[in-house]
Formats: C-alpha cells, structure tokens, sequence
C-alpha cells in the first residue's frame, strides 16, 4: 500500500505471511518481554506505536508507518479471519464465493469502522480468545521491549525537546536560541529603522533603512546568542558525561563556564558580570524546564 | 528501502538544521580563522592574531551557515509539503528558493543567477550522493555458474 507521504510501498503482513516490510534488526531482537504500564495501545499482532505499527510474527518483526494505518485496511480486518486457502486474497484478490473457513466476532462490524482509535480503545474490543486461532495467540504473544525505546541512557537525561543525543541537543539547543536572537534582535532592529527613515525620502529607500537596520540587529545578536548556546551545550553534554548523570549543577555550571569563556578577552570584571548572568540564565532555564514538566 | 528514522520529521527539523548548520560553520570557523589570523600576524602576536580572529568571525561564519541550512531546510519542508513525494528534487528546488532568497537584496539579476547556480550546486550533491549510495550498495550475490568444462 502507498504512503501519502512518502509514495513507498509497503506490504502488511499477516500471521501467516512474515513478510520483512522494514527490517529494524536493533528492534527485531528485543521483543522478547513484558509490555510495562506504558504500553502502546495493541492488536493482536499489530502493536501500535507513536508514529508507525510493529508487526510481529513468530519470526519477523515490521514497522510500518502510521500513515498506512490511518483508515482501518479491510484486508487487515479480513487477517483476523483468514483461512489457509485464501490467506493471499488480499493481495491477489479474492472470488466473491470464497468464504473465510470460520469467522470470528470481532467485537465490532468492519464495514462501520472509519478509524482506528475507536477500535482499539473500546474496551473488550480486541479479546484475544475471540481472535482466529491461527493468530497463534494461546502460544502467546510476543512484546515489544519499551525500554529500547527510550531516548537516552542518561540520568534524568531528557530535557523539553527529546534528544537522542547529545547532537540533538546541541542542534536544537543552537537553533532555537539563533533563531531567537535573528527574530529579537531583527525585531528591535526595524523598530530602529522605522524610527529613523529619512523623510520625504522614496518608498524604495525606506525599505531599504528597515532592511538596513535588520540586518544589522539581527545576525549581530543571533550571532552571539548562538555562539553561547553553542558553548553550554558542549560543555553541558560534556559535564554529563564524566558525571554520567544529568542535574541542575550540571547546567549552572555549564553556564558559568560559558560565560566565563565567552567573555575571558574583555577582562576579570566583564567577565565575573558574564559569568553571573550565564549563571543566573542556566538556573532559569532548568527552571522552565520543571515547569514544562509539571 | 527503509524510510529515515534517523532524521526528526518535518516542521521541528528545521530547528536542528539551524543548529547544526551553524555550529558547523562556527567550529569550521574556528579552524578557518584561527589559522588565517594566525598567518596575517606579526611575529609575537600570532597567538593573539589567532584567536581575535576566531573571536571576531567565526560567528559570522557560523551565521552564514546557519541562515543557509535553515532557510534550506525550511523550503525542503515546505517542497516537502507541497510536493508531497521524497526525491532528489526536493532538495534542488529547496536549493533554487534558497540561493534565490539569500541574493534577493541584490536585484533581479543576481536572485536569477544565485538562484540557478545554488539549484545546479545541489543537484550535483543529490547526483554524487545517489552515485555514492548506488556503489557503496551491497553487491547482489549472483548464481554460481559452474565452470566451463575443459575441452579435451
């Protein structure tokens, strides 16, 4: 089936075809335990996932992405009551005539079904003992380990945006304060343009000031702002890991070592004020960071 | 072919493009300027030739990089977006509407110019990409022909 997005096709498996859709070895080997509390939502061989399905088999492990799932596949629904004579009619099409050797209730009538969140959150909708024998249920089913799921082995290692890496951090850390300093300082820089546009001057010449000013303004702090964030987050990745763990001392004093360094050339005094304020903006932003949490 | 798990999807990627183009281009920078400071200074002051230098462009530098990889990865979403499809094409359009943008300020000709020339620089980076993929794939094992008996 096609993706919207992505115009890749992909073919869902059922129990009886371990068709490798998209082979994740890292996640083939890991479905061995227990679904903890934090569960995603499944079906009977179909674990559902933030942003794609695992489909499991005896022997094979699938992702397939979330767009193929948006609207309930007749033919996924047709799996649960397949028989060994047409478990390929989906694919290869099906002669009206053939009925499926047994039909099992499914708790909900296929033909009404527009989504799946209203299948699988229904409770008792999906009762494995009502499922098809052959989904081999009663030998049990296999789980999908979350705790590969997790995004870093750190200590208290997630922060607002979820970093895989250290990398991450460091990109989206710089990005987001660039990007805010281009827009504070781009800001206040056409504030200052259309303060000063010379008068009685042409529309052309005008534009041109605000420009002027922007362009001054805005590189200049987003420069700076993204140089510092840039030094924390280095420091900051680093502290973390020889301390291999993650706090708020670990942020203060990535802040104060930043801006120490940032303004170690101006002198002992502009330097202590840096220091401070790096300081001080390290405790606001852990802060921030607890109250998103929360 | 697997779908790209590694990279974030589409509107936050273009926060860590920003990021990561812009730390590239400091850390380049550093290296960059730090060497040519050290080069164009008077003997005794190379060290802080150096490093004034570094102090004093490479964030620039870095904000170069940085305009330029956000602003490519925003028009990537956006062709993204509107294409809807993943291909090599994505990117030099991305790349015509970033050169094309970047060199607005310096009229018609020069947008046109910058424009085209950013398009063909991507394309060739898409084409030695594919070519590059295309020889690092692992080589299909083909069927074992049997030797061609000796003639007596």
């Amino acid at each position: 089936m096609v993706c919207p997005n992505t115009k890749k096709k992909y073919i869902l498996p059922t129990t009886h075809l371990p068709t490798q859709i998209l082979a994740d070895e890292k996640r083939t080997a890991i479905i061995k335990k227990i679904i903890q509390q934090k569960s995603p939502i499944f079906l009977p061989h179909f674990f559902f996932r933030r942003d794609r399905i695992l489909t499991s088999t005896p022997s094979s492990v699938s992702f397939v992405p979330a767009c193929t799932i948006e609207k309930f596949p007749s033919y996924l629904l047709s799996s649960f009551h397949i028989s060994h004579n047409t478990q390929m009619s989906w694919l290869f099409g099906s002669s009206s005539t053939e009925k499926p050797a047994s039909t099992q209730s499914l708790g909900f009538d296929p033909s009404q079904v527009a989504d799946v969140s209203s299948i699988i959150l229904a409770p008792g909708a999906l009762d494995s003992s009502k499922l098809h024998p052959l989904a081999g249920l009663d030998k049990g089913i296999e789980y999908l380990d979350l705790e590969d799921d997790q995004l870093t082995d750190l200590e208290n290692g997630l922060s607002i945006i979820a970093a895989r890496n250290w990398r991450d951090n460091l990109c989206y850390g710089t990005g987001t304060m660039y990007l805010l300093g281009l827009g504070v300082g781009g800001a206040y820089g056409m504030q200052e343009g259309l303060a000063s546009l010379p008068a009685g001057s042409s529309g052309k010449l005008k534009l041109n000031t605000v420009l002027n000013h922007i362009t001054k303004r805005g590189p200049f702090l987003g420069n700076s702002a993204g140089v510092l964030a840039l030094i924390y987050n280095i420091f900051d990745s680093t502290i973390d890991h020889f301390r291999g763990k993650h706090d708020d001392f670990n942020s203060l004093a990535a802040g104060a070592l930043t801006g120490a360094l940032f303004r170690s050339a101006a002198g002992v005094k502009p330097m202590a004020y840096s220091t401070a304020i790096m300081t001080a903006g390290a405790g606001a932003w852990c802060a921030l960071k607890r109250f998103v949490a929360e | 072919m697997s779908a790209d798990h590694t990279r974030d999807p589409c509107p936050v990627v273009i926060l860590s493009d920003f990021g990561g183009a812009f730390s590239m281009g400091v850390i380049g920078g550093c290296f960059w300027h730090g060497i040519k400071g050290f080069r164009n200074s008077p003997y005794g002051e190379r060290t802080y030739g150096s490093f004034s230098a570094i102090r004093a462009r490479a964030p620039v530098v870095g904000g170069n990089f940085g305009v330029w990889g956000g602003l490519f990865s925003t028009f990537d979403c956006a062709v993204k977006g509107v294409r809807k499809r993943e291909d090599a094409w994505n990117a030099i359009i991305a790349g015509f509407f970033t050169g094309g943008s970047l060199a607005i300020r310096g009229g018609w000709k020069h947008t046109r110019n910058s424009a085209i020339s950013c398009a063909c620089f991507l394309g060739i980076i898409e084409g030695v990409g594919m070519m590059l993929q295309r020889v690092m794939a692992q080589p299909t094992i083909g069927p074992a022909f049997p030797e061609e008996p000796m003639k007596a």
